[in-house]
């Protein structure tokens, strides 16, 4: 029976290949066309940049290089760099892994709050967290500083400076840290530190020789993948940074571009630089976490930690996590809402109050700029998801079941823009296109090869996930039963696939929806997407619309992450 | 050596976070041990025997002090370690028993030296032993472990067989009072399970340890014990050596659980000295009873396969003899499995692999008086 099934098949194939001798099949046509895009999605922009970087009309040359470099603030450079980094990823590496340790293993209150403000770096961008901040620390509008001016009697805050922009960062980083830890604190089997409690160990002896040599490589892994995240960040940088000429790598290479002439070689130098420190973070990052995975004593069984009573510290505790959650959570989205309803810029008071009005949202609903911005971002996003999940839904079906030699090669491919700073991708992807016959830059194409590009690793991993997850055997049964490939892939694969293509499908759109990195070096006016508007109309100084379109967006945010969750779609903050 | 008594341990039902707003509000608790008493003799290993979810574990952590009783009372060796009318509960890491997780629980961070010298150095500045004596302790205690030749290696590096074993090195080193081993050999392959079930009995008796053992699988229980303890539903059922626990079960749940039975549900009819006829489904069957019977109360019989025994003729002064008729049958290798319809009743015979009997043939079977288990059912 079954080898008579197996003939048929086989002839099935025979017949199919005398039948057609020239065509290549359609799986042959479907696999190397996705193949082949993948590959000039990740390799061509930089083969662009390096090749722009280091050649000129008169040949290769390392002028760029020394334009970049010879500029006497380069020391700088590198030290705020290095500065603004560290102090970033060390302020959330402390606070996310407090949170997470108090929220697994004690019986603090208030843990609902923890994952509401887990969700902060999704829903709010980091371009509407600085502004918020900008609002809320400056030295001239700050409201912390006119609250407490009276008090003490100067303004102690000022966000224009390196400790402003490792606060905000480095808040906007701790719910990421805070997501890992909880992840590493959870896959730890509690029985460790029980067994030492029952050698005699006093608790304290238990966190220091027990719990944290095991959540070492956690701890490692995640700063470093959050000094790898600064380093690459570019909102709070650019606007923050920029005005008293704080400069880091990001920063640097937007103003680069941004004076005149624009200096495509010097920026291309300081992207190579970036992109460097960046693959090598990656890459630590990931050993180490192969590492700590011979840490985890395999039981097959779900823990059950007891928490640990925190007994009369638990009100402080208690009323630290509101402090957390009041200054990550309220405070900027407060100020972001309170100047939406703002004629004009003003510190709070009565007469403020009385002048509130709802006018931003209606002057944002009658803004042609707005509702074009708008619609780019939904087309953008919808277009960029859809594109990303069908690329990667094949390449899922060649890296995890096809037996191709060198599909490890797809996978590689489809991740190598993991390591690519938006910022960069932005600078590669104009090197590539304004060479382009085709006119491409200058149009939204550009925006929605970028967006491609630089979430393709993100639909790998929701895609080879759950093609992980698919027993090989319901495909062969297809096969079987005598179904194409094309017929198997379509009417078994691809329906089996689907919930973890639809999670990928929102992630992908919710990240879309607030880039900002890539989109500033590839906008051009009349295509300007949701942030990149932001962004004009903060450096415009219209606060106060900025803020109504601003609360508009997170409102649009909150609905697709809610819609996410209601969908069960695993939408999270993966880490890189 | 252990007493414990009257111990009450209850759980917020379901899980916690948002179900315990949902239902806290009825005050949603599950009695996870539902006032248990019990005593473990010095040098004696005590078996806490149950399906899952029967509290055994949960009696077990409140004993190493990981759990803490809403009441009762614990004390080792006259050290009263819990006690909740007089409000005292001595921390886990103060009571020193040494214990054996399910999972093991070896820290992968440490070599298997340092595994095992772990409780020594964390004791107290004036408990602690000076360096030369600790590592001779731990020598010693690799040496009864069979794990010397690895004691530099990461605890990683180890066969599940060897995890257990420095599992049980490191409860060994302190010299505790008591040990507690919480399913230990769960985790193991048959056939490992099975040579660590001598080797732990082996060491348990040459060190004269007491310990308290807790497990659901039966076999073990029986074959390692002193003294088993069934509990059920946060219960302890009955209390015995493994031997009156497997032939004087003192209900259905034990009866059940311990082995394989074929239970007769019957009615007392009239006594002759100390023996009653039973009537059943399939026939009038006598017993023994320890205990008196009522006539025309309700009883359950408990017959084990092994003690039905199977002839071709009907031998004349057997007592419960019975007719039945052979439908189906199993070879076991090491025995035969005969199942009988008796009138209607379904009855399993475990024999001898000779005897050997054609399914479709009429057979006459016999169960010994005193074999029978009679369980009352009215009371």
């Amino acid at each position: 029976m079954m080898q008579r099934a197996r003939d048929a098949v086989i002839s099935m194939q025979g017949s199919g290949r005398r039948r057609l001798p020239m065509l290549p099949s359609a799986q042959t046509m479907i696999t190397g066309g996705v193949v082949v895009i993948i590959g000039y999605l990740a390799l061509v922009p930089l083969f662009y940049l390096l090749w722009g970087t280091f050649f000129d009309e008169a040949g290769l040359t390392l002028g760029a290089f020394g334009r970049a470099y010879s500029d006497h603030g380069i020391g700088t450079l590198f030290s705020n760099s290095l500065r603004f980094a560290g102090g970033a990823a060390l302020l959330s590496l402390v606070v996310g892994t407090g949170l997470a340790y108090l929220n697994v293993r004690t019986d603090v209150p208030f843990k609902a709050l923890f994952f509401a403000a887990s969700m902060i770096p999704l829903v709010i961008p980091g371009i509407l967290y600085t502004i918020a901040w900008i609002f809320l620390a400056s030295a001239e509008i700050g409201l912390l500083n006119k609250l407490v001016e009276p008090v003490i009697g100067t303004q102690p805050f000022n966000v224009f400076s390196i400790w402003g922009m490792i606060w905000v960062e480095g808040l906007h980083l701790s719910p990421i840290v805070f997501l890992l830890m909880v992840a590493a604190f959870r896959s730890m089997d509690p029985s460790l530190e029980e067994s030492a409690l029952m050698s005699g160990a006093g608790k304290l002896t238990v966190f220091r020789r027990i719990t944290v040599p095991l959540v070492r490589p956690a701890v490692v892994a995640s700063i470093l993948i959050m000094v790898v995240r600064s380093i690459e960040s570019f909102e709070v940088p650019a606007l923050l940074g920029l005005q008293d000429g704080i400069y880091v790598f990001t920063s640097r290479i937007y103003y680069t571009l941004r004076s005149y002439p624009p200096d495509f070689g010097a920026a291309g130098a300081l992207a190579i630089t970036l992109l460097a420190i960046a693959v090598v973070g990656v890459f630590v990052s990931q050993r180490l976490g192969s590492r700590g995975k011979s840490f985890q004593t395999v039981t097959g069984k779900g823990f059950r930690p007891r928490p640990m009573a925190l007994g009369k510290w638990r009100p402080v505790a208690g009323a630290g996590i509101m402090l957390y959650f009041l200054v990550t959570v309220i405070a900027p989205l407060t100020v972001l809402l309170y100047t939406s309803l703002l004629r004009f810029y003003a510190t709070p008071s009565l007469a403020v109050f009385k002048t509130m009005t709802l006018n931003n949202y209606v002057e944002v609903f009658h803004m042609d700029s707005a509702l074009r911005a708008l619609r780019n971002s939904f087309v953008l996003g919808i277009g960029a998801a859809t594109i990303v999940m069908l690329l990667t839904a094949v390449a899922a079906w060649i890296v995890v079941r096809s037996k191709v030699r060198g599909r490890g090669i797809v996978d590689q491919l489809a991740f190598t823009p993991l390591v690519i700073p938006g910022i960069v991708l932005g600078l590669a992807l104009s090197f590539v296109y304004l060479r382009f016959p085709v006119p491409v830059y200058g149009t939204l194409l550009i925006l929605l090869i970028a967006y491609i590009t630089r979430y393709m690793p993100y639909g790998m991993r929701y895609a080879s996930t759950s093609m992980h997850q698919i027993s090989s055997e319901l495909e062969e049964s297809a096969q079987v039963c005598a179904a194409s490939w094309w017929q198997s892939f379509r009417r078994v694969v691809v329906p089996l696939l689907t919930p973890g293509l639809v999670g990928g499908w929102i992630y992908i759109m919710v990240v879309s929806f607030r880039e900002l990195s890539s989109s500033i070096l590839l906008y051009s006016p009349g295509n300007e997407v949701l942030s990149i508007l932001i962004w004009e109309q903060y450096e415009n100084g219209q606060f106060t619309e900025l803020a109504a379109l601003g609360v508009l967006m997170v409102l649009a945010l909150v609905v697709m992450v809610v819609v996410a969750y209601r969908l069960g779609a695993k939408v999270g903050l993966r880490s890189e | 050596m252990l007493m414990v008594d009257n111990l009450v341990k209850t759980f917020n039902s379901g899980r916690r976070g948002r179900a315990k707003k949902a239902d806290g509000a009825q005050g949603g608790r599950v009695l996870a041990v539902n006032d248990i008493s019990f005593r473990v003799k010095e040098g004696e290993l005590f078996t806490l025997l149950g399906p899952s979810g029967c509290g055994k574990t949960t009696t077990l952590r409140s004993v190493a002090g990981l759990e803490s009783p809403d009441r009762g009372s614990i004390s080792v060796g006259g050290n009263v370690l819990f006690a909740d009318d007089q409000r005292i509960n001595v921390p886990a890491n103060r009571r020193k028993l040494g214990m054996v997780f399910q999972s093991y629980a070896i820290w992968p961070h440490m070599t298997v030296y340092k595994n095992v010298s772990f409780p020594l150095e964390v004791a107290s500045r004036k408990e602690r032993l000076p360096k030369q004596e600790m590592k001779e302790r731990v020598a010693q205690v690799l040496e009864v472990t069979q794990l010397a030749h690895l004691a530099d290696r990461p605890a990683t590096n180890l066969s599940g067989g060897q995890q257990q074993r420095l599992a049980f090195a490191r409860a060994l080193v302190g010299r505790p009072a008591l040990m507690l081993l919480d399913e230990p050999l769960s985790n193991l392959d048959a056939k490992l399970r099975e040579s660590m079930r001598y080797e732990l009995k082996r060491l348990q008796r040459e060190l004269g340890l007491t310990s308290v053992y807790v497990t659901h699988d039966q076999t073990e229980a029986l074959a390692l014990s002193n003294t088993v303890a069934v509990m059920c539903d946060g219960k302890i059922v009955q209390v015995g050596r493994p031997r009156e626990i497997y032939e004087r079960p003192n209900c259905h749940f034990v009866a059940d659980f311990i082995g394989t039975s074929n239970f007769v549900s019957g009615t007392v009819g009239e006594s002759r000295h100390g023996e009653y006829r039973v009537e059943t489904q399939m026939g009038p069957i006598w017993v023994s009873s320890s205990i008196d019977l009522a006539v025309d109360s309700n009883v359950l019989l408990s017959i084990r396969p092994e003690h039905v025994s199977l002839s071709r003729e009907s031998q004349p002064d057997e007592t419960n003899q019975l007719l039945g008729k052979v439908t189906n049958r199993a070879f076991l290798g090491d025995s035969v499995d005969h199942i009988l319809d008796a009138r209607g009743l379904s009855i399993r015979n475990r024999s001898n692999p000779k005897i050997s009997i054609e399914p479709g043939a009429e057979i006459y079977f016999s169960v010994p008086v005193d074999k029978i288990v009679v369980i009352p059912l009215d009371s």
